[in-house]
């Protein structure tokens, strides 16, 4: 595990956590760390952060990709 | 619809997890029945829908019960299975009339019918076979075999078995007609007869164990306990299993392991408590031979052989279908037997024993012969082909279309077959015309042609289906069409007129079979383009059928998204709209494209952008959750695998596809070594490492088959070679011991042991007309000796010593004869020397970067390779060399730790080399197409910071990845917004600030001794505040006063301290200063109006990046007074903290551990004081395989 984010998005709070080696991003709601969504990423995921209704992940040789989460959201 | 029975989820809840993606659970559905087939039983009742999964709740019958207890439902609960008596376990087993497949298979096949439809009893012959198996099933004492029926398309293997089967139902037995004298079985002589086609290895197992009244197995190797301790509650019973149509099992692999995991078993092994086994199977499928996979096991009674051909047979299933018995036709000249006996006599001379010839010959004689045909003038040749030919001749036509024609489709059709719509639409493509559903629908239930078509059950997705009933039907009307139009030429036409049908109906409700079977039709017909051009057909798709087809796409777009499913592995079981998130976010880093980007297409989220360069794998195998200590191919149920191990398991991986083949558990301890071991003629998967002992695998199913129980643990190596055709293993241990075994008697036949010191390498090599054992054997003062020893004889025929200190040994099969390479681990660019076999130096090869962890000897064709892997734990590197020419050929990056494990395997692509190591990947490469080493580029940074900002009104990303520099990125679609130079190299940490009313940029960089913050203004595009002075490893936003702050700390024990920059004063404040270790993490946190520092603090361990302890404590940042703190449950880990002051003061922060995986959540209590309590809870995150 790399790193945890909070996020939010609509009415939805929760937090981000990246990883290394599953090469995921998991979002987990806050209040009970229920996983919400699974996003396989492909590569190793080292940081996260939210840009609007995106989710930005910092990926390894200087990689940056992000996602937009349907749903749609608030918090920048 | 169909599903599973997932997790239960309290109270009498069970979650229903959705199988079928194309029929979800809606609302509406609340107080549906839920079904198990395997108990044949309503288990519980539908209570809640999911829509956004399609998945369900439902409540067990129990808990409605207990809800409605008025319905008194307990009186169905209350009684089990344990409590029925012997007549009523009886009735729960296997009977005839309550099997599906009695009308579909059992009864048309005894009769000598095509289908169910049609009446009469033909089949007469056979006496050899069924007097044999009537005997076998009488013996006694049961055999210790499996009776295996087989012969040639036609022979009547299902026929004789299906006589069998329904000559022993009570009730069949009494319908026979009065004339019927041949052979019957005993009435109540099988216990259970299981229909093979299709089914997989599990669900034969279950069906045998549902007559058995056996436990129910989950795994197929759970039938054989199961079943044991069923019968043996019942000695006085005899259980006699028929499995028919093995040979059409679901794939080879369940064909194989239906074999081996039940069918021998059983008869090896429960002879003692009566159990026999018959088995009807061709002698060969797709992947190679059947009949040698029982080994010993079988005895055949082969159809062909003349001991069970016998014209009196042939010439009597002639004359009953000649006469058309049981659906006797007016007029027919042959009714009276004086006259039909001839032709009869002169169809079974002209068959040569083919069951199917005859039959064709003698029902068109039967069915059209106004006047009865002179036998002496009689001649056919023996073939299906000219047989059918015939016989569809004299059926009437439809319209336009013959017979012939109306079939065609059927021929070209995959399993199961064509519905009425799909068949029509086949028949227009091929011919320009077809006739109405209705008039379809009539041929193919009339009396002629139902001899020739099978009908499934309209339980099928696609509703009813047709199909040849037996495949040289099909081959055979293949043949007839190929003199009119090539087959290629048909496939095209054919997959045309599909797409058009899926693209119109659209791909979400399309006919199912097109969904799995038109990648098939497309690829045979060579517009798999045209397919794969439809975007929302691979969101639908079978895609373990279509991805092999897609590498025959040749345009551009259709090479692009065949890349496209090559790289998304995780979709093959994917429903719909994950795939089109999953394809989005490949199709992004891989620059395919924006078809899923862009689509309207529902997905949870969509990938929209990224900067990643392209990879240069064929693809990625992703599954294993820790490091990959080896690999090895394989080939199993006639294809090659790629097995893997890590300390998570074993995965069998299919390299065509991406897909998971199996997965089977290791032992307790490590396995570092793998290898293909040839065990009783069949290939099986041998692994070694912690505790030295030697287990090998059935790749088929994962089980254990044998242990070879080691001296010298751990073991590092193995090797499997053969000597005189004999198949042998040899491992080599840390306790200075090469053991060589034999797998299938399990000894140890030969040893050797080094004196004193490690032996570092081994491999088999072909030295003067013998197998020898290349061994690496290190000696007084770190010398090392290359030995060549015979693992037979034990002699140590030749011996030379090597430069330095090699630790690594490889063997390499070139042309010119083999060679040895050697190695050492550490140290960059350490050369590797080639030896000849006399130990002459012939090659050195300057060595790859980093630490070396792999060296072996690869084939690519008719090429040798030297491929080596290396790396450190954040990059790995596999290194290929032609020895040959003395020069490195290519260069594979990709990896994100070491590289430990190479091999190469087979694919539909070709040869493709593998490599897995530290990161948990396996990556294939075709290294035809992978990048030549001096066009890599530099790769870049990882980017363990990001931060959101506004440049000009659009929301922004800054991302440190890249050296000196700071990029940041409109969010919506990439574009580069700005390009931010830094005094230092290294990006440690950025953040946002406000400062006057404006977001800023806070960026913190650094090397070993200095730092700096830097303040970038988006508006004015410059940077407008600096701070310089030490080393700064994390920052964050604080607040001191209303005041913009930015608190920052190093991670190094002498300015252990977290200290505030007051950015309107410029003052600096030397702040927090943490006795609980060093300061790993920062953020800002508001508690109630309070705002405070949060520091997660610990001890940096020996490895990179470990980070031991954990204390959370909450700060004033301006007094330095800590409020609270909390320490880590989890003291061994590394930590990572974070915070929301926006979502209130309920909780803080959370932890991640790094080994354990777990979140740990701190909450904040905000009275009179604040306090940090632990949230009560550790979650386990679960990695992708849950």
């Amino acid at each position: 595990m790399n790193g945890i984010e909070p996020v939010r998005f609509a009415t939805c709070a929760g937090m981000a956590s990246v990883g290394q080696t599953e090469r995921s991003v998991r979002v987990w709601a806050a209040d009970d760390l229920r996983q919400m969504m699974e996003i396989p990423v492909r590569r190793e995921v080292f940081s996260v952060a939210q840009a609007g209704d995106h989710l930005v992940f910092g990926l390894d040789n200087g990689g940056v990709m992000a996602v937009r989460l349907v749903e749609g959201g608030g918090r920048r | 619809m169909h599903g599973a029975v997932g997790e239960a989820l309290g109270y009498g809840w069970m979650r229903l997890d959705n199988l079928v993606s194309r029929y979800p659970v809606k609302a509406g559905f609340s107080g549906s029945a839920v079904w198990s087939p395997v108990y044949q039983a309503v288990i519980g009742m539908v209570s809640q829908a999911h829509t956004a999964t399609g998945d369900a709740r439902a409540l067990s019958v129990r808990a409605i019960d207990r809800l409605l207890p008025d319905q008194e439902l307990h009186h169905l609960i209350d009684w089990s299975l344990e409590a029925a008596d012997e007549t009523s376990l009886t009735s729960w087993g296997w009977s005839l009339d309550t099997d599906p497949e009695a009308g579909r298979h059992w009864h048309p096949r005894a009769r000598g019918v095509g289908t169910a439809a049609e009446r009469g009893f033909r089949f007469r012959g056979r006496a050899a076979a069924l007097r044999e198996i009537t005997q076998w099933i009488t013996a006694v004492s049961p055999h210790r075999q499996a009776l295996v029926v087989t012969g040639a398309p036609g022979s009547g293997k299902s026929a004789v078995l299906g006589r069998i089967i329904t000559t022993a139902d009570r009730e069949i037995a009494a319908e026979l007609p009065p004339g019927d004298t041949a052979i019957r079985a005993p009435l109540g002589a099988i216990s259970c007869a299981v229909h093979a086609k299709g089914k997989t290895a599990l669900e034969v197992a279950q069906e045998i164990a549902r007559a058995a009244s056996a436990a129910m197995p989950k795994q197929v190797i759970d039938l054989l306990p199961s079943l044991r301790a069923s019968l043996e509650a019942r000695p006085d019973r005899t259980f006699t299993l028929v499995v028919d149509a093995l040979d059409e099992a679901g794939t080879t692999d369940e064909a194989r392991a239906i074999i081996h995991h039940i069918m021998v078993p059983l008869a090896e092994t429960c002879a003692d408590l009566r159990v026999r086994v018959m088995v009807g199977t061709r002698r060969r499928d797709d992947a190679g031979d059947l009949l040698g996979a029982f080994g010993r096991t079988a005895r055949i009674v082969d159809l062909d052989a003349p001991a069970f051909t016998s014209v009196a047979d042939l010439t009597a299933y002639a004359l009953s279908t000649l006469q058309l018995q049981g659906d006797e036709r007016a007029g027919n000249p042959y009714a009276d037997d004086d006259v039909a006996r001839p032709v009869a006599e002169r169809i079974a001379a002209l068959a040569d024993g083919n069951y199917l010839v005859a039959g064709l010959v003698a029902r068109a004689h039967g069915m059209h012969d106004a006047t009865a045909v002179d036998p002496c003038r009689m001649s056919f040749p023996v073939t299906v082909d000219s047989s059918l030919r015939e016989y569809l001749r004299l059926l009437p036509d439809i319209g336009l279309l013959s017979a012939e024609k109306l079939l065609t489709p059927l021929a070209y059709a995959e399993a199961p077959g064509l519905s009425i719509g799909l068949w029509r639409t086949a028949l227009t493509a091929l011919f320009s015309t077809a006739p109405a559903e209705s008039e379809l629908f009539g041929f193919a239930r009339s009396s002629a042609a139902n001899f020739l078509v099978e009908t499934t059950s309209a339980e099928d997705v696609d509703g009813v289906t047709f199909r040849l009933f037996h495949q040289a039907l099909s081959d055979s009307l293949r043949t007839v069409r190929a003199d009119v139009a090539l087959s290629v030429s048909d496939e095209r036409e054919l997959a045309r007129a599909y797409i058009v049908v899926g693209a119109q109906t659209g791909w979400a409700a399309a006919p199912a079979y097109l969904l799995r079977s038109l990648g098939v039709h497309a690829g045979r017909g060579g517009v798999i383009d045209e397919l794969l051009a439809e975007d929302e057909y691979p969101l639908y798709a079978d895609l373990r059928r279509l991805v092999p087809q897609a590498r025959l796409a040749v345009t551009d777009k259709g090479r692009q998204r065949a890349r496209l499913l090559r790289h998304t592995p995780r979709a093959l079981d994917a429903p719909a709209a994950e795939r089109a998130a999953l394809f989005s976010v490949t199709e992004v880093q891989e620059d395919l494209g924006t078809t899923y980007r862009a689509s309207e297409i529902a997905a949870p989220y969509r990938a929209v952008w990224s900067t990643v360069a392209p990879s240069t794998e064929v693809a990625v195998l992703e599954g294993h959750r820790k490091q990959v200590a080896a690999l090895c191919s394989l080939r199993s149920g006639g294809r090659e695998l790629l097995a893997s191990v890590g300390d998570d398991g074993i995965r069998l991986w299919d390299p065509g596809t991406g897909d998971t083949v199996r997965t089977f558990t290791k032992p307790s301890g490590w396995i570092g070594a793998l290898c293909a071991v040839t065990m009783g003629g069949r290939t099986c998967l041998a692994g070694a490492g912690q505790d030295g002992d030697l287990r090998i695998w059935d790749p088929e199913t994962g089980a254990p088959v044998r242990t070879l129980r080691g001296r010298d643990q751990p073991i590092d190596q193995l090797c499997a070679f053969y000597v005189e055709g004999r198949a042998l293993l040899a491992s080599r241990g840390r306790g200075r011991r090469v053991t060589v075994w034999d797998p299938d008697s399990g000894a140890a036949v030969r040893s050797f042991r080094a004196r004193t010191h490690a032996i570092e390498g081994m491999g088999a090599v072909e030295a003067e007309g013998r197998t020898l054992l290349a061994l690496l054997t290190r000696h007084e003062e770190g010398r090392c000796k290359v030995r060549l020893w015979d693992p037979i004889t034990g002699d140590t025929v030749r011996a030379f010593f090597t430069y330095d200190s090699p630790d690594h040994l490889a063997v390499l099969h070139c042309e010119g004869g083999p060679l040895l390479a050697t190695s050492e681990s550490i140290g960059d660019h350490d050369p590797i020397v080639l030896w000849d076999l006399t130990g002459r130096e012939v090659q050195v090869l300057e060595g790859g970067e980093g630490t070396l962890f792999e060296l072996v000897g690869v084939r690519f064709g008719d090429r040798t390779l030297l491929a080596a892997g290396y790396g450190d734990d954040e990059s790995g590197t596999a290194v290929l060399w032609d020895p040959a020419a003395g020069r490195e050929i290519r260069r594979l990056e990709g990896h994100d730790g070491w590289v430990g494990a190479l091999c190469t395997v087979e694919s539909a692509e070709g040869t493709l080399m593998a490599s897995a190591g530290a990161d948990c990947t396996v990556r294939l490469w075709d290294l035809d197409t992978c990048a030549e080493p001096d066009q890599l580029g530099e790769p870049g940074a990882w980017i363990g910071s990001l931060a959101a900002l506004e440049v000009h009104g659009r929301i922004a990303v800054a991302s440190s990845g890249m050296a000196g520099k700071v990029e940041v990125h409109d969010v919506a679609d990439g574009t580069l917004l700005g390009r931010i130079d830094l005094p230092h190299a290294s990006v440690t940490s950025l953040c946002t600030v406000e400062i006057s009313d404006r977001e800023c940029l806070a960026i913190a960089s650094g090397d070993r001794e200095e730092g700096a913050i830097q303040i970038w203004d988006p508006s004015t595009g410059g940077v407008i505040r600096c701070l310089t002075g030490p080393r700064i490893d994390t920052l964050c936003t604080a607040d001191i006063d209303g005041r913009p702050s930015l608190a920052f700390a190093t991670r190094e024990e002498k300015t252990n301290r977290v200290s505030v920059w007051d950015l309107p004063t410029d003052e600096v404040i030397q702040s927090i200063s943490s006795e609980e270790g060093l300061i790993r993490e920062l953020c800002a946190l508001d508690v109630g109006g309070r705002h405070l520092i949060a520091v997660l603090t610990g001890h940096f361990g020996i490895w990179p990046g470990e980070f031991s302890g954990g204390v959370v404590s909450l700060w004033h940042p301006t007094s330095g007074e800590m409020v609270d703190s909390l320490a880590s449950p989890t003291p061994s880990s590394a930590l990572y903290a974070s915070s929301t002051p926006r979502t209130g003061p309920s909780w803080l922060s959370q932890a991640i551990t790094r080994r354990t995986r777990t979140i740990w959540s701190v909450q904040v209590r905000c009275g009179s004081s604040i306090q940090l309590t632990a949230a009560g809870l550790t979650y386990r995150i679960f990695t992708m395989d849950g």
